[in-house]
């Protein structure tokens, strides 16, 4: 099979994922918008009215529905990747393709779910009357590096769980974890400032924080900003670091896959 | 010059290994690490070497567990081997099983997609073949059904459909005519014919017999991991059948011998009337079947029985020493029975020999194929017996 031929499988594989996520639902493609928007209603509800986390910051509205946005990306991302391999056991058993496809073809799907999601920020800027900047394309990398990210934490994850199906539920409190210590619900000015510097070096903080100064306010606190340069280069050998064990561990261990799943 | 093979299985073992329990959790790793592990492993293939013709039409048969679909998966690198190599010159088309990959909540137009791209067909030539496949799968009103409220057999035309739009040099095939009505299934022969003429190379594993003896060239017989026999479609189904009975005849005989009792038919020589042994009969031959047994004390009487079939399993007499009201005490090692004007026609037969209990339904022992002759009538009537007969015009005459 040619390579072209693959990305032609990829590509059905994510569509496939995409169009049965919202098979027999009434609302269809609407809830993948919906869906964020209930989430950020209600975290806006406790933590910008009840909580008033939002004080101080230019508007944290948007800046909270950003980071839910990209923290929704990660979640889905991670949780179907890992399962993937699983779920396509059927498929492993009886055709040979690189099994790489299926992970990639998990975070497309999450990818385009993301992508209907930013349009949904891009309209709350409007209406927040958030002028965009010349920055804003700064997003493209910001995201591309994401994307890798995630992916290369995605495949750690799928390698882990075909041997360990203990990791479902390890990662899910993991997820817990990470979503409380970064900046996404709170703004960073909250946080003790000996504290900043160490979530500052996580990739999911400097993406997030990244692209809130690319679309929303010059005034987001970013790592690049609180770490000075050479050191700052730490998270960037992270996330590739994480793409690279994440692609070497899930080849080695994918030859043996139709048999171990 | 030698034509270089489109396959070469060379000393091929595939262990499987089993842990006697799975561990698939941590916990059990850790608590599992103090015990020693036990696995259980199975050779599911034993050093099986083989070559694969250009164009070659490979049946693959072999009773159930015996590693007919670990080969395929192997050759179709699903699998890896344990030892011994493989080697493959030509583009091999990677589905094993009929409609892999379908989603019954997606409709037939979308499940052809997909299931086109995991034959490895780009989206634009998937789309320029769509019409063609949904043609050939005469499921033209459905295309935007979805595949949940098919019936399997349509399932099946549609996976089929699709399968034989793979563009590769070798196709593998397991075990997909088992649906399918009898016209669809003149369909895909017909389109196995074309495949053939186009010089494709097929391998394929069926419990079909009759299939594999047609389409076949050549027939590997796949016994507990090795190959058993490599050769002609019909001579390699002889065999199958041969050791489908082994097996029946050792079930019995365990069963027997759970009992106490035990005998065993050891040879059986058909002879001819000057009492040689012969294989070669004629018309009106008399024909003796010697049998040899062995048995213990503590059988109180036996009852032998003999059938006469002919090659294609038609049964054409069976007589034992109970009908025949003939005593069988004071038996010891050996029973003669003799036909002494034997009337079949002509064709190859075989006996087979049994040894019952008090009844017909306490078999001892049994050899579906004790012996073999072959029948030369020289007159041309048909059937299976040489009846007495003449013609006459009126009745009184």
């Amino acid at each position: 099979m040619k390579n072209k031929n693959y990305f032609n499988l990829t590509l059905q594989m994510a569509l496939t994922d995409f169009k049965l996520k919202y098979a027999g639902s009434i609302l269809g493609y609407v809830w993948s918008l919906v869906k964020p928007l209930l989430l950020f209603g209600v975290l806006y509800v406790v933590f910008s009215v009840f909580f008033r986390f939002g004080k101080g910051v230019a508007h944290y509205p948007v800046y909270l529905l950003l980071g839910i946005v990209l923290w929704s990306f990660f979640l889905e991302s991670t949780m179907n990747g890992m399962h993937s391999v699983v779920t396509r056991g059927d498929l492993i058993r009886k055709v040979n393709f690189p099994k790489i496809i299926i992970v990639l073809s998990a975070v497309i799907t999450s990818f385009l779910t993301l992508l209907l999601n930013l349009i949904v920020v891009f309209v709350f800027m409007f209406f927040s009357k958030i002028n965009l900047s010349a920055t804003a394309l700064f997003l493209i990398p910001i995201i591309a590096e994401f994307v890798i990210f995630t992916l290369g934490v995605s495949l750690i994850l799928a390698t882990l769980f075909t041997k360990f199906r203990d990791f479902s539920h390890i990662w899910e409190v993991g997820l817990q974890i990470i979503f409380y210590a970064t900046p996404i619900i709170y703004p960073l000015s909250m946080v003790p400032s000996q504290f900043v510097k160490i979530m500052m070096v996580t990739p999911i903080a400097q993406i997030f924080q990244d692209a809130r100064w690319a679309l929303i306010s010059h005034d987001t606190l970013t790592s690049w900003s609180v770490i000075s340069f050479p050191k700052s280069l730490i998270i960037l050998g992270i996330v590739i670091v994480t793409a690279l064990i994440g692609f070497f561990s899930f080849l080695l261990s994918a030859k043996n896959f139709a048999e171990e799943v | 010059m030698k034509e270089q093979p489109i396959i070469a299985v060379e000393n091929l073992t595939k262990i499987f290994k089993f842990p006697h329990e799975r561990y698939t959790t941590i916990k059990q790793h850790f608590v599992n690490i103090l015990r020693r592990r036990t696995t259980h492993s199975l050779k599911a293939l034993d050093d099986v070497s083989f070559e694969v013709k250009k164009g070659e039409f490979l049946g693959i048969i072999g009773p159930n567990g015996s590693g007919k679909s670990t080969l395929l998966k192997i050759l179709a690198q699903i699998y890896q081997p344990t030892a011994g190599k493989i080697e493959i010159n030509g583009t091999l088309s990677p589905f094993i099983e009929l409609g892999v990959g379908f989603n019954p909540e997606l409709t037939a137009r979308d499940n052809v997609f997909l299931n086109a791209a995991i034959l490895g067909l780009s989206k634009k030539e998937t789309e320029d073949r769509f019409d063609e496949i949904i043609k050939f799968s005469e499921l033209e009103e459905f295309v935007d059904q979805k595949l949940k409220n098919f019936s399997s057999g349509m399932q099946v035309r549609l996976a089929f459909s699709i399968a034989v739009q793979a563009k590769a040099d070798i196709l593998l095939i397991d075990e997909v005519l088992a649906v399918g009505d009898a016209s669809f299934q003149e369909k895909c022969f017909k389109v196995f014919r074309k495949l053939k003429k186009e010089g494709k190379t097929i391998i394929f594993v069926s419990h079909a017999l009759n299939t594999i003896e047609e389409f076949s060239d050549r027939c590997l017989l796949v016994y507990r991991g090795k190959i058993r026999f490599d050769g002609k479609p019909n001579e390699a189904i002889l065999e199958y059948t041969k050791i489908n009975s082994e097996v029946e005849r050792d079930q019995v005989k365990s069963a027997n011998e759970k009992k106490g009792q035990s005998a065993r038919i050891l040879r059986v020589h058909c002879l001819n009337s000057k009492g040689g042994e012969e294989s070669i009969f004629r018309l009106g031959d008399e024909l003796t079947a010697a049998i040899e047994f062995e048995k213990n004390s503590k059988i109180p009487e036996l009852n032998f029985g003999v059938s006469i079939y002919r090659e294609d399993g038609v049964y054409c007499y069976g007589i034992n020493t109970f009908i025949d009201k003939f005593n069988t005490k004071g038996v010891s090692n050996r029973i003669w029975l003799s036909f002494n004007n034997l009337h079949l026609l002509g064709g190859a037969y075989y006996l087979v020999a049994a040894i019952f209990g008090k009844s017909e339904s306490e078999v001892i022992d049994y050899n579906p194929r004790a012996a073999v002759f072959k029948l030369i009538a020289g007159i041309k009537d048909q059937g299976i017996v040489k009846l007495e007969h003449k013609w006459g015009l009126k009745l009184n005459e």
